[in-house]
């Protein structure tokens, strides 16, 4: 692009001087209908008056104590929850312990807190909160339980059918039971 | 060794004068403390800056009082919103464009029922405009002439003054873009008025 010459120079300053379009009206007259449309008053946003150096210094004293009060919270909240972890690792562990010593039979009992049993067919999950009723540790007997099963019919005679064997695990499982409901 | 020294020293005394402060910065800082009367100081400065721009779009005396008052009232409101990015003048012509555009859009069907007040001056009579000699009229039938990125460029720098800087803000280009559309405009012009611009002259 070449730059603009002498005659170039000579059109602009003529375009420059060349009268306005139309006839320009009566200043005054407008400066006045114009202050005459406006409101009387600055309208100011909220925020601009917070502005002010007046309010600045409390403003930020506020905002810097939220802030140390939101760091302080955060960092205590941090520090409790390995806390409660600990703990309830603990407890787990003593559960886990007092089944051990009390419990003999129950070794195979999964410690989760869902267990699955095969009822009707059908693979159903059962939560620890069911426990209590359907008395879980019974159905997980293994061997010995299978023979209490065979307890469980309203013909008595089955008694007279029992050997040595027979009688003493059912001797050691009624103990169990006894000293299970006694704790319980 | 001072040649150089001299030439660099210049290029910089160039370039802090190009960046101008806004000499209505202050006026604009008043009002946005609260002063309702330094308003009107800027309704005094740059009134007839925006009758002239308003009067190129709407082609009448009238209507370019208007959008005028309109343009101040806009400006009102939104003063205490301005951030000084670009200098209050060009800010002002920006809502002028804006609203003089609108005022075109909203009343296109009246303005197509009326002559306008400069109709002689309009593409039409252009020629017959040339023909007669008419000196102002020959000048303006020709900037009409030019497209209208060229036109607004032309207009801007030459009608209203503006620094290049501010002209490229309100034609939405770059500064080196807005020079480029000037030296243009006005190359076609002296085409359009037969390169006898320099010689009558």
């Amino acid at each position: 692009m070449s730059e603009l010459d002498e005659n170039d120079d000579k059109l602009v300053a003529k375009l420059r001087a060349l009268p306005s379009e139309g006839t320009e009206p009566d200043w005054n007259q407008l400066a006045q209908r114009i202050h005459a449309s406006l409101p009387s008053e600055v309208h100011r946003p909220w925020w601009r008056t917070l502005l002010q150096p007046r309010w600045l210094a409390p403003i930020l004293a506020g905002a810097v104590g939220l802030g140390a009060l939101v760091v302080i919270e955060t960092r205590s909240t941090e520090k409790s929850v390995p806390h409660e972890v600990a703990m309830l690792h603990d407890a787990s562990v003593e559960d886990s312990a007092h089944t051990d010593e009390t419990d003999d039979v129950a070794l195979d009992t999964p410690t989760s807190a869902d267990m699955l049993l095969w009822l009707d067919g059908a693979e159903v999950a059962i939560d620890s909160a069911a426990e209590d009723v359907l008395d879980v540790d019974d159905l997980l007997l293994g061997q010995s339980t299978e023979r209490a099963e065979g307890l469980m019919t309203t013909d008595d005679s089955w008694v007279d059918g029992l050997d040595d064997a027979d009688v003493a695990a059912l001797d050691q499982w009624l103990d169990q039971q006894t000293a299970k409901k006694k704790k319980g | 060794m001072h040649a150089l020294a001299n030439t660099a020293l210049l290029e910089r005394l160039v370039s802090v004068s190009d960046e101008k402060v806004d000499p209505d910065a202050d006026v604009v800082a008043r009002f946005c403390a609260g002063e309702r009367g330094a308003f009107d100081l800027l309704v005094r400065r740059h009134q007839q800056g925006v009758w002239r721009l308003a009067r190129r779009y709407t082609k009448h005396d009238a209507d370019a009082a208007d959008v005028t008052q309109l343009v101040f009232v806009k400006a009102f409101n939104a003063l205490v919103g301005f951030r000084g990015a670009a200098t209050v003048r060009s800010w002002l012509y920006r809502i002028t464009i804006n609203a003089a555009l609108t005022w075109v859009r909203d009343h296109k069907r009246e303005l197509a029922s009326e002559i306008p007040e400069d109709a002689l001056v309009e593409a039409a009579a252009a020629e017959t405009a040339i023909a007669a000699g008419q000196e102002a009229g020959r000048l303006r039938a020709a900037i009409a002439q030019l497209p209208p990125k060229q036109k607004l460029v032309l207009e801007l720098r030459v009608f209203d003054d503006l620094a290049f800087k501010e002209v490229a803000e309100l034609a939405d280009c770059s500064e080196n873009t807005a020079k480029v559309n000037f030296h243009y405009a006005v190359k076609r012009l002296r085409e359009l008025l037969g390169d006898r611009e320099g010689s009558d002259v």
